[in-house]
């Protein structure tokens, strides 16, 4: 009995032991904060903070902290010098005056220093690009897109892949009996996923005659759409058929090339060190993005990453092609030349202290940390002093909240912009699409759920992008009358069944499927349009069938062409280029938009760097886009910063700040001249 | 007993098996996987990089494959790297666990305190006003939502009051240290762990309100009175002795589950444990840290049954383990 009982205690005084020598073995680091601290308010972490793998925007605010860009950017998005000077591209012409080649020099300006005290040079750029470009880089960026010369022998290591590519091609052309039983059946299984039972017998006139269900059914239209296929016109099945064989064959070539295990290829062709403090990067054509793909990178130190470490020293690895691990030690410890010097990560707080070596001046304020803080806690703790700064979600509400507690804000508008967007594949008549754009009342939804925070804009893209149009108006106003003029023009009667209004053609009622991510309670922005829309169809005697599912069912079933209406946002960059989102090519056309005219123009803005004459093809090309009533512009938002001025200088704030120019938080640009009141 | 012992750890290691299948099954069947949601709304990638990402993720091949491969490493005890934090799983799982557990623990031995007084006060006043104001206090701890109650305490105590921080595990502003650095985080931890406590007394209070019931409903109690002890003695020393019985077994099991973290009072309190981050995980759909978070609750799960089993042994003289 005694023994039993001794187990016991010992079971209890074990737990009660550790937890108390868990939560007291933190040590924090040396000296008092007092009025030397700045605390910035931010969502969680996921203690990613290395300059290449960062993926969140929390976790990238550390990385703008600590490391400093190569290139920069003006109020008004234009580029500027960085840590090195920015010297526009010099374009290579061939004789036939089509560019071959684009330069873009970067040199370091004089005594830029990583906040170790040692100096950035020409090598630690170039270490930074082959990082970002190693073909086993998990990591956000894109620079991979970026056409630079060499750069696909570097990533596939394989020297002739020109020749590689050509002989893929070449092989996609051959179409055998067999890849054409192969890829009608994959196509006939796509559909049946895509569509489901019901919508494909619709399509196809399937007669469902022996009662068909489940597996059968599925097997029954799957070869009744392999027969009708056959039917189609032969020429344009065996493009379609070649593209598929192509991306077979490529998707073969690139699981087969990444696996491989011995370097070839160390050095990318188009990268080249010039000197000590200049670098110069080669891209075939001419590519307006690259600047920026190019630019807006964080350069890192080659002899901190590029080194294993080992027990805190410096002992292991050498970083070459493929060995990211050395890359991602450093994920608890970044290190650049950015304004500010990484301390430590803990107990959900960054803590930084300013860095000496800084190219732009030592900053004003001494320590800087970054506390974790859940957004509807975020004004209340300013108000409190728990914190200084932070971001909260801009609405009517919180703004309210903020101007009660006595705090000061600052509104900037946000680069993306919200959308409501239609899958031209699954409602293919024109007219039926833009008599559905003519049932969306905007404003009053927009007004409602975001108040002065945001406003309506009536092309898709960020208004604060140069090319978004001058002087745009509305082009499908809110008239449930002209919806019906265009609905009537598809061919759609309205039809008095059982009492009801039917709003049908051939038989069939227009029925369509909406995705929004409204966490359930149509929580969203674009909530009240698609609610009214509902309405207003419903009483047209069409039919709408709202599902309200979270974001990753939403964008899984995006992807797959899977929704007949979506509401989504677009998070833009820099660049306006529009070739990913209405391109027949791109890779994010989730609206299905094949126009040959908009592939020309959106091809055509690509192949200069001149914004006068790209101006008036994005022009052109976004009012193409709103002619095929495939997309709703819906709203520009813009972000809150809420800070307290009683701990904030209000002067010392930038006054230039922009949408690509944030003071707070993203960028952090000119965070070492704020300061603080005395 | 130590060959009992055995042949339950033996028996965990197929029940770990089955648990790891279905949960691998699960999260590969979930719609859009870490690819796809990290590149939503990304209109600069170009269809050949998610080819590439999904093979240096692994996700490229099919669930059976995709399962087999995640064993054969899990068997030599790599439960692999978290997509979203870039770091190995089990150094991420121990690295958060003791927040999540010091958090938890503070809050259960908490409850313990308030919530076996309570239960056996209602328990010998039956159907008295005591009994019926405790069992309504308790459901209302039982049926109040954390994050609604949270926001009553921070509104409150932090706001209004200012006697404790809104949320955070430590004063940012200020570099504390040693003891210091300790009462800071304690202070931080109050309201915490007064959310996850006051959630949860009702259940223990009910279970003790229900096995003193039983108790004192038995023959020896009645021995006991017959005899002529005082109503004291006989609650203090017979009745609640027993009643000890399964809520010692009980709070054995809990133990394990200590460590698996609060999702929503973390969240809202910003506290960097366990059940936040696997939350965040969940809806990224990082495979790998899914994976070993839950395999480690179903071992923290199955531990906790087999706790409870000893101690049930060790505390009833009754009982004999075989």
């Amino acid at each position: 009995m005694f023994n039993k009982k001794k187990i016991a205690a010992w079971i209890i005084s074990i737990l009660v032991g550790t937890s108390i020598i868990l939560s007291s073995c933190n040590s924090g680091s040396s000296g008092s904060g007092g009025n030397k601290t700045l605390v910035i308010g931010t969502a969680a972490f996921n203690g990613v903070f290395n300059p290449f793998l960062a993926s969140t925007a929390y976790d990238n605010y550390v990385i703008n902290l600590t490391n400093a860009m190569l290139i920069g950017n003006t109020p008004s998005g234009e580029p500027v010098d960085g840590i090195a000077s920015y010297v526009p591209p010099e374009e290579i012409k061939g004789d036939d005056g089509k560019t071959i080649n684009t330069v873009y020099t970067f040199t370091l300006k004089d005594d830029v220093k990583f906040s170790d005290g040692t100096s950035v040079t020409a090598d630690d750029i170039i270490f930074t690009y082959k990082v970002l470009l190693d073909p086993t880089y998990t990591g956000p960026s894109t620079l991979r897109s970026t056409p630079i010369v060499g750069l696909n022998e570097y990533f596939y290591d394989d020297k002739d892949y020109k020749l590689s590519i050509d002989k893929i091609k070449s092989l996609s052309q051959n179409i055998s009996d067999d890849d054409t039983t192969k890829y009608f059946t994959k196509m006939s299984e796509d559909s049946f996923v895509k569509e489901g039972a019901e919508k494909m017998s619709a399509r196809l006139s399937f007669e469902n005659k022996d009662n068909l269900s489940g597996d059968s059914l599925k097997k029954a239209l799957i070869e009744f759409n392999i027969n009708d296929l056959k039917t189609k016109d032969k020429d344009s099945m065996k493009k379609t058929i070649q593209g598929m064989k192509y991306k077979d064959l490529e998707k073969e070539y690139i699981n087969k090339n990444l696996s491989a295990g011995s370097v070839d290829i160390s050095e990318i062709e188009g990268i080249k060190r010039i000197d000590e403090k200049t670098v110069e990067v080669t891209i075939e054509g001419v590519d307006p993005k690259a600047i920026w793909n190019l630019g807006d990178i964080e350069v890192a130190s080659k002899s901190y990453y590029g080194v294993g470490k080992s027990g805190g020293k410096f002992v292991g690895d050498i970083y070459s092609k493929g060995k990211m691990d050395i890359i991602s030690e450093k994920n608890d410890s970044p290190m650049g030349a950015g304004p500010y010097k990484f301390v430590e990560y803990k107990n959900n707080v960054v803590s930084f202290e300013a860095n000496p070596y800084y190219y732009g001046g030592v900053p004003h304020i001494e320590k800087l940390k970054l506390q974790v803080v859940d957004d509807k806690n975020k004004i209340p703790s300013i108000a409190a002093g728990n914190i200084d700064v932070s971001d909260p979600s801009g609405n009517p509400a919180s703004l309210k909240q903020a101007q009660d507690a006595g705090l000061e804000t600052i509104t900037i508008d946000n680069l993306g912009y919200g959308y409501i967007g239609m899958n031209a594949d699954r409602i293919p008549d024109i007219n039926v699409r833009k008599g559905l754009m003519h049932l969306m009342n905007r404003a009053p939804a927009v007004q409602s759920f975001y108040g002065d925070l945001a406003s309506v804009i009536e092309y898709p893209m960020s208004r604060i992008s140069w090319a978004y149009p001058e002087n745009a108006k509305a082009i499908y106003d809110f008239s449930s009358v002209k919806a019906m003029e265009y609905f009537t023009k598809a061919g759609y009667k309205k039809v008095e069944q059982n009492g009801k209004t039917i709003l049908q053609k051939d038989g069939v009622q227009l029925k369509i499927e909406v995705g929004i991510g409204g966490s359930g309670t149509m929580d969203h922005p674009a909530g009240p349009i698609i609610t009214q829309l509902k309405n207003e169809l419903e009483s047209l005697g069409g039919k709408i069938d709202i599902q309200d599912v979270d974001a990753n069912i939403l964008f899984d079933r995006l992807s797959a062409g899977q929704w007949d209406m979506w509401v989504a946002a677009w998070q833009s960059v820099i660049d306006p280029d529009l070739f990913q989102l209405y391109h027949s090519k791109g890779t994010t056309n989730h609206y299905r938009i094949k126009n040959d005219k908009l592939d020309d123009l959106i091809t055509k803005a690509r192949e200069t760097n001149d914004i006068g004459i790209r101006k008036t093809y994005y022009k052109d090309a976004l009012n193409i886009i709103m002619d095929e009533a495939v997309e709703m512009p819906v709203y520009q938002r813009k972000n809150m910063y809420v800070y307290n001025q009683k701990i904030l200088d209000k002067n010392s704030i930038p006054s230039d700040y922009s949408p690509f120019r944030f003071p707070f938080t993203r960028g952090f640009y000119d965070i070492e001249k704020l300061k603080l009141v005395k | 007993m130590r060959q009992y012992i055995i042949k339950r750890l033996f028996i965990s290691v197929f029940v770990l098996f089955g648990v790891s299948i279905i949960l691998y099954g699960l999260i590969r069947l979930m719609p859009g996987d870490y690819i796809s949601n990290t590149v939503a709304g990304n209109p600069s990638i170009t269809e050949e990089m998610v080819v590439g990402l999904k093979k240096l993720y692994g996700l490229d091949v099919g669930i059976v494959e995709g399962y087999f491969k995640w064993l054969g490493k899990a068997l030599t005890g790599d439960l692999g790297e978290s997509f979203l934090y870039k770091a190995p799983v089990t150094q991420v799982i121990a690295s958060k666990m003791w927040t999540s557990f010091s958090l938890s623990f503070m809050a259960f031995i908490i409850q313990l305190l308030i919530a076996i007084p309570m239960g056996i006060i209602s328990a010998t006043r039956q159907y008295s006003k005591t009994d019926y104001a405790v069992t309504i206090f308790s459901l209302i701890g039982i049926s109040l939502p954390s994050f609604f109650f949270a926001a009553i305490l921070q509104k409150t105590f932090a706001v209004d009051l200012q006697l404790f921080p809104i949320s955070g595990m430590v004063t940012a502003r200020e570099d504390y240290e040693g003891f210091r650095l300790m009462m800071d985080m304690a202070w931080h931890f109050v309201l915490p762990i007064v959310v996850l406590a006051f959630t949860s007394i009702g259940s223990w209070m009910r279970y003790t309100r229900t096995n003193m019931l039983e108790v004192l409903s038995s023959d020896y109690i009645r021995t006991a009175r017959a005899k002529g002890l005082s109503e004291g003695t006989v609650i203090y020393k017979h009745a609640f002795r027993n009643t000890l019985i399964p809520v010692v077994t009980m709070i054995g099991g809990s133990i394990p589950s200590l460590f698996s973290g609060a999702i929503i009072t973390e969240g809202i309190f910003a506290i960097d444990g366990l059940g936040y981050t696997a939350f965040h995980a969940l809806k990224a759909g990082d495979i790998p840290f899914i994976m070993g978070f839950n395999l480690f609750l179903a071992f923290l799960t199955l531990m906790g049954t087999l706790i409870s089993d000893i101690l049930y042994a060790v505390v009833d003289p009754r009982v004999r383990l075989s």
